[in-house]
């Protein structure tokens, strides 16, 4: 059912829309100015999204997914631009060269025949999977959750599945090796962000270990007896995304307009608002929850392996523990409540965010318990194969 | 001054018919240089003198923009004229005439570039006169050993000859290296290109546009030419030149690239961009020698490329507002629309989507023959221009604190803005056009312009 990337596409801008547009401390036309680029960001992710799942891949087809890619870049750098209080514009080149990277790699794909390993690369840096995470942390320190969410969310969904093809397509040795790469570098960005006093530079560290855990089952998966396949790397992307999704919306709706992540600040706010508090409580739960796909495919995995194939599989359950404590230990932190309070206005949820919030769970449930929702984005199927454009 | 600026824009007017009139006679112009220098104007030359004229129709059209300076015409038609010398140099078979006619064109462009200006641009046109002076004594001195070696200095049979030298190894491959180093100081490749952020950063906007134009396509089709007639002998003495073009190339686009990030002023960071930009022709020589298509292709790319790029920057200067960046800051906030369409303009020639540039990038990584290599050194070549385009938006939009204070607006005072803002979206416009046309069809329809279709 390759709709359903679109419909998660559209789920993950609804949320970044929505922060937005509610965003507390900013004057109605400010938001609807800041909503705009989201808007185009969005508009160009989903045409990247809608692109990957045709199956007429010829010139053409090249031409429009890299500029789609490139495009994110604009709006990327107008949304650093605006940037959250103090200014953010100094990350703004950073981030959007970070953007820009992977399109310009991905329009070279068909004078290299679509290469196994520039599908790869170009996935990776759009997804910012370790080890070329830093970009994420950069973009949850200079953009406002919403955008922070959507830019990253979108990276999910637009770049793990062009690095699994690839990874998939790659030779034994390839693989393993690419295998190793990732695994080490999921197994460090998982443990460090459990250290880090930035919430929103947590959630980056965890939607890029499970960036690197989906690429690794899809490397690993091809040459495993285990039975585990590509398919399994694809819904556990889903589900991650759509639990990504929640989190960020909710995490979003809690966090103030000044200290956006700073997690020292969030000691105890949430102690006089009951229903804000189980709302991070129960998002942190549920992304955890939602991305229990990948470890359980790595135990199968590497209990069929050996060696260096064995090796990355543990490195990656370490990462996969690592960015969910992380996530688990910040939610308790903020619940369990200290006298403190963070400056600047503290949105409040309300009726409305409260049962936007419930349906985000429903779809992160669903993305869960049903894997073959995500079927792979036939493009990219195509395009892996040597020979088939 | 009133009479310096009509006569400046009498001079602008000249350039304009000259090129124009160049334009529609190239089929009808039979050169006869000699016995020892015959000319053949075969479709690479003539192309070079279409890109040439199409520069030079632009420059005197900004010219004539209030603003643009004292000395411009002149300056412009100076340009034009090192242009014409570069490109008879690039197109005649004898190495010494060709070494006479650069260095004619380098005298020529050293006087553009000083044109108008302080001191400032005096040492820009003292550095650009001196190593065009090294230029021209490489290409002699170039030329003197290849008569020791081969007996001639035409290029067609030096090069046929050099291949059965097979004693003199050493000095044939010496004459070679002295000659591709006096070309790339002509077209400013890495690690020649000092002249090119001084003299095209400091000349008059339309004389820069000209040069920037004119430098690198003369000095590609000169080497175009000297790899044709000497790929048997390069292939007698097991000489990597696809190597070679490709270490300056990459050279080209990642220094100067990276120079034009840490920029503090926007004519250089414009500078320097077109010599990063000048290394995505070199790709195109690497294919099969004497095949013509890919140069004209690339120098047509580079040519729409580069003119809005410096048209833009033209336009911004006689609007009479700053390009350094101390003064620049929060300007796109004052001039929002201006300012987008000089950044659309950057953006066109860094190769964002809807570029001619990112149309073409993919063949061209095809063309060189090593397409992984050619994608790591055309990746970079995407994206430093596109960082420092980055740079210029944020100084533009996001730094600086306060807004530049309103000027007194006048009906005369848009209408004189007006002038070359409009050319520059015109010329942006054509240039999607023609890039909408396709990679494979860019050379196509420059070539409807040109004498028999």
């Amino acid at each position: 059912m390759r709709s359903a990337w679109l419909a998660l596409a559209l789920a993950v801008t609804l949320q970044a829309l929505l922060l937005e547009l509610w965003a507390p401390g900013r004057s109605a036309r400010a938001r609807l100015v800041r909503a705009l680029p989201v808007l185009a960001l969005a508009l160009a992710l989903m045409w990247a999204v809608a692109l990957a799942l045709g199956t007429s891949v010829n010139d053409a087809w090249s031409a429009r997914i890299a500029a789609a890619w490139w495009i994110v870049a604009v709006p990327a750098f107008i949304l650093a631009g605006l940037g959250r209080p103090p200014s953010g514009t100094r990350s703004a080149v950073p981030l959007a060269v970070a953007q820009a990277a992977p399109g310009a790699l991905l329009s070279f794909a068909p004078a290299l025949a679509w290469n196994p390993w520039l599908l790869v690369l170009a996935g990776s840096l759009r997804a910012l999977l370790p080890p070329v995470h830093a970009p994420g942390a950069r973009a949850a320190e200079a953009l406002s959750p919403g955008t922070f969410g959507l830019l990253l969310a979108g990276g999910l969904l637009l770049g793990v599945p062009v690095a699994a093809a690839g990874a998939g397509a790659l030779g034994a040795f390839d693989a393993t090796a690419l295998a190793e790469l990732v695994a080490i570098g999921a197994m460090i960005v998982g443990l460090a962000s459990a250290s880090d006093e930035n919430l929103f530079r947590r959630l980056a560290a965890w939607a890029s270990v499970q960036a690197g855990l989906a690429v690794l089952v899809a490397a690993l998966a091809p040459a495993s007896q285990s039975g585990v396949d590509r398919g399994v790397a694809l819904a556990h992307l889903g589900a991650s995304t759509a639990g990504f999704a929640a989190l960020v919306f909710v995490a979003g709706r809690v966090a103030s307009y000044v200290h956006v992540g700073d997690l020292a600040a969030y000691n105890g706010v949430l102690r006089a608002a009951v229903v804000r508090g189980q709302a991070v409580l129960a998002s942190c739960f549920l992304a955890v929850l939602s991305s229990v796909q990948a470890p359980f495919a790595l135990i199968r995995l590497a209990l069929a392996a050996g060696g260096a194939a064995r090796l990355a599989c543990v490195l990656g359950l370490v990462g996969w523990l690592g960015a969910s404590l992380a996530l688990v230990l910040a939610a308790t932190r903020i619940a369990r409540g200290r006298s403190a309070a963070p400056a600047g206005p503290t949105p409040e949820m309300r009726a409305p965010e409260v049962a936007l919030t419930v349906a985000l769970f429903v779809v992160v449930v669903i993305a869960l318990v049903v894997p073959a929702l995500w079927a792979a984005p036939a493009a990219w199927s195509l395009v892996a194969r040597p020979g088939e454009p | 001054m009133t009479q310096r600026l009509a006569w400046d824009r009498v001079l602008a007017g000249l350039g304009l018919a000259a090129a124009v009139v160049t334009w529609t006679r190239l089929a009808a112009w039979p050169v006869h240089l000699g016995a020892g220098g015959e000319w053949a104007l075969d479709g690479p030359s003539a192309f070079y003198f279409l890109a040439l004229s199409v520069a030079v129709a632009s420059g005197a059209l900004l010219a004539w923009a209030p603003g643009v300076g004292t000395d411009a015409g002149r300056a412009l038609v100076l340009a034009a004229l090192a242009g014409g010398a570069w490109g008879a140099a690039a197109s005649v078979l004898d190495f010494g005439i060709a070494a006479l006619l650069w260095s004619a064109g380098w005298i020529l462009a050293a006087a553009a570039v000083g044109q108008g200006g302080g001191p400032e641009r005096l040492e820009a046109a003292v550095k650009t006169q001196g190593l065009g002076a090294a230029a021209g004594l490489a290409l002699l001195l170039a030329a003197a050993l290849l008569v020791g070696l081969a007996g001639t200095t035409h290029v067609l049979e030096a090069g046929s000859l050099l291949g059965t030298r097979a004693d003199s190894e050493v000095a044939s491959l010496t004459a070679v290296r002295i000659l591709l180093a006096g070309l790339a100081l002509a077209g400013a490749w890495v690690p020649f290109h000092y002249w090119a952020p001084d003299g095209l950063g400091s000349a008059t906007r339309p004389a820069a546009l000209v040069l920037a134009v004119a430098a690198p396509l003369a000095a590609s089709l000169a080497l175009a030419r000297v790899l044709f007639a000497f790929e048997p002998a390069f292939g007698a003495m097991a000489v990597n030149w696809r190597g070679g073009l490709f270490a300056v190339s990459f050279l080209t686009a990642a220094v100067a690239g990276s120079v034009a990030l840490v920029q503090r002023d926007a004519a250089r960071l414009t500078a320097y961009l077109t010599v990063a930009q000048s290394a995505e022709i070199l790709p195109s020589l690497c294919g099969h020698p004497g095949d013509a298509g890919p140069w004209v292709t690339a120098a047509a790319v580079h040519a729409i490329s580069v003119v809005p790029l410096w048209l833009a920057l033209g336009a911004w200067h006689a609007a009479g507002r700053p390009t350094d960046f101390e003064r620049l800051q929060g300007q796109g906030r004052s001039h929002p629309i201006t300012a987008i369409v000089w950044l659309a303009a950057m953006a066109f020639a860094a190769g964002f989507p809807g570029s001619a540039r990112f149309v073409w990038r993919p063949a061209l990584a095809a063309t060189g023959g090593d397409p992984v290599s050619w994608t790591v050194c055309l990746a970079i070549a995407a994206l430093l221009p596109w960082a420092a385009t980055a740079r210029l938006a944020r100084v533009l939009f996001l730094e600086g604190a306060e807004a530049d204070a309103p000027r007194p607006v006048t009906t005369a005072l848009r209408l004189k803005q007006a002038w070359a803002w409009v050319l520059c979206a015109v010329a942006l416009v054509l240039a999607a056009w023609l890039t909408t046309r396709g990679s494979g069809e860019i050379g196509a329809a420059w070539g409807t312009l040109l004498p028999g279709g």
